[in-house]
């Protein structure tokens, strides 16, 4: 259960912009168990993407190493990183970044696309994926057709297609409204509990990021925990945080104490 | 043996190397007046000299004995049928670079066609595939290959050039006939016969007939497709490449 599933150790990335050395991320050590909801949270320019694309394998650390389901995933070479990202990580934007021209089933069908999958058995695991997200009955719409919400649930689906090790989301709630994004929010600790899948959010939303079971926050490029409070979507973290009652991933009050979650 | 009313008797066969259809026969003058109805007239009489030097002699008496004849010497004769023969073979030359140069111009206008047509391809799969940045990065973060990024491209560029093709053979089948008939009663000599865009124009003949066939044969639509694809495939190799090599990270933040 609580296996590692991710884990940096004493990561560091400076870029250099016009000869001038900017250090985005140091010493940054961070282990993330299989099950696990994170969410990390800082101002803008603090390195939240970076830390996702080092994570992702977008981008490689100029020190340090990620360890990604037992993998150093900085050892492995450019052109072979592509099974990494295929196998064992799935994305999910802020823009949704979903095909324009494909339906929903299209698109969460893409990144089995290149797997040896049976074309029956990619479209089976799509309308599954969908089922999960609660989009059963708009399997056939393209994005335009479909609520920016549904559009992010669709990435959701795209994004556990491949059955990944870890989640990356990339403010999945940036260009929601707040209640979408909530729903959106609760849905990822939904999969995190019933499916086990590993999940690490950026957002700069801290009501957000307070739903996760874990939270971290990034200064500078630099890492730190920070204290635990709102509606914890894990497993074992699940609670009111009035009364302490154990709740459900979808409860919007609390069925003890009645308060709002 | 019957010749033109009268009965005669063959005497012999002789062998000749002259060229066949130049039929001979010998006989008697006063015959051969008769049943031609020339009695005492004579079309043509040879003179042969004994020696080369007598025959200016003899050419000078000739004539001035008999000034209403037309008299020609055997080496003006023969200068005669050397200028005659030169003369066709003026002609047969000139016909013959007449084609040569069409055919050159024909040729270099393919090659233009083709260079054309390779970059077009070049240039809108460049700009396909700048546009499209944004695509291949989350192609590209969500597991795609740099192999699978080119092949889609390369696979987009050949399917779209195979269209251009039938498009193109389908204009060639419809427009051919009616542009040579409109074209062809002025032009009628080697024309020039082509289908399709250009890029895939491949067929050149040649023809004297009026009637030129203008439906393109299975094989000349067969290497339109063939050079269509290949062309297609040429012209979208580096934009693909360069698709592929495409950094996600940096694609992703491309708007």
């Amino acid at each position: 259960m609580s296996e590692l599933v991710l884990e940096t150790e004493k990561l560091d990335k400076v870029y250099k912009l016009g000869g001038r050395k900017v250090r985005a991320l140091s010493d940054v050590n961070l282990q993330v168990k299989r099950g696990d909801f994170i969410s990390i949270m800082g101002p803008s320019g603090s390195g939240k993407t970076t830390l996702l694309n080092m994570l992702g394998c977008l981008d490689k650390p100029t020190l340090g190493k990620v360890v990604l389901d037992g993998v150093d995933v900085t050892e492995v070479p450019e052109k072979n990183l592509y099974k990494i990202r295929r196998h064992k990580i799935g994305f999910i934007f802020q823009t949704f970044n979903l095909m324009p021209y494909l339906n929903a089933v299209e698109n969460v069908e893409l990144p089995m696309e290149c797997t040896k999958k049976s074309r029956g058995e990619k479209k089976k695991r799509a309308r599954e994926l969908l089922k999960m997200v609660g989009l059963s009955e708009r399997e056939e719409h393209r994005p335009h057709r479909l609520s920016a919400g549904e559009q992010q649930r669709v990435a959701i689906a795209r994004a556990l297609a491949n059955n990944p090790a870890i989640v990356l989301a990339d403010e999945p709630t940036g260009n929601l409204d707040s209640k979408t994004g909530d729903e959106i929010v609760r849905l990822l600790g939904k999969l995190s509990i019933d499916q086990g899948t590993t999940i690490i959010m950026v957002t700069h939303d801290s009501h957000i990021a307070s739903r996760a079971g874990r939270m971290l926050f990034l200064y500078d490029g630099r890492l730190k925990a920070k204290e635990k409070k709102g509606l914890h979507l894990m497993k074992d973290a699940l609670k009111c945080p009035n009364c302490g009652n154990k709740i459900q991933p979808d409860n919007t009050f609390c069925p003890r104490c009645g308060k709002e979650l | 043996m019957y010749i033109l009313g009268g009965y005669f008797e063959v005497v012999g066969v002789y062998e000749t190397s002259e060229s066949l259809g130049l039929q001979k026969l010998y006989m008697n003058l006063s015959d051969a007046q008769a049943i031609t109805d020339l009695e005492g007239q004579i079309s043509r009489l040879d003179v042969y000299a004994e020696d080369q030097a007598y025959l200016e002699g003899i050419v000078s008496e000739i004539t001035s004995m008999y000034p209403e004849f037309y008299l020609t010497t055997y080496e003006e004769r023969l200068s005669q049928l050397e200028r005659t023969q030169d003369m066709y073979q003026s002609t047969l030359e000139n016909a013959e670079s007449t084609l040569s140069q069409t055919q050159t111009i024909a040729f270099q206008e393919i090659g233009i066609a083709v260079v054309a047509t390779s970059l077009i391809v070049l240039f809108t799969m460049l700009y396909t595939v700048r546009e499209r940045t944004k695509e291949i990065g989350i192609l590209k973060a969500i597991g795609f290959s740099n192999w699978n990024v080119m092949s889609q491209f390369m696979l987009e560029g050949i399917s779209i050039s195979l269209m251009a093709g039938v498009v193109g053979v389908v204009i060639g089948i419809v427009g051919a006939p009616i542009l040579s008939s409109l074209l062809l009663p002025s032009v009628n000599l080697f024309p020039t016969q082509r289908q399709g865009f250009p890029g895939q124009t491949t067929n050149f003949g040649t023809t004297l007939s009026q009637s030129v066939a203008t439906a393109p044969d299975l094989q000349t639509m067969l290497l339109a497709f063939g050079v269509a694809v290949l062309l297609g495939a040429l012209g979208s190799l580096y934009p693909a490449w360069r698709a592929s090599r495409t950094s996600p990270m940096e694609a992703l933040r491309y708007e």
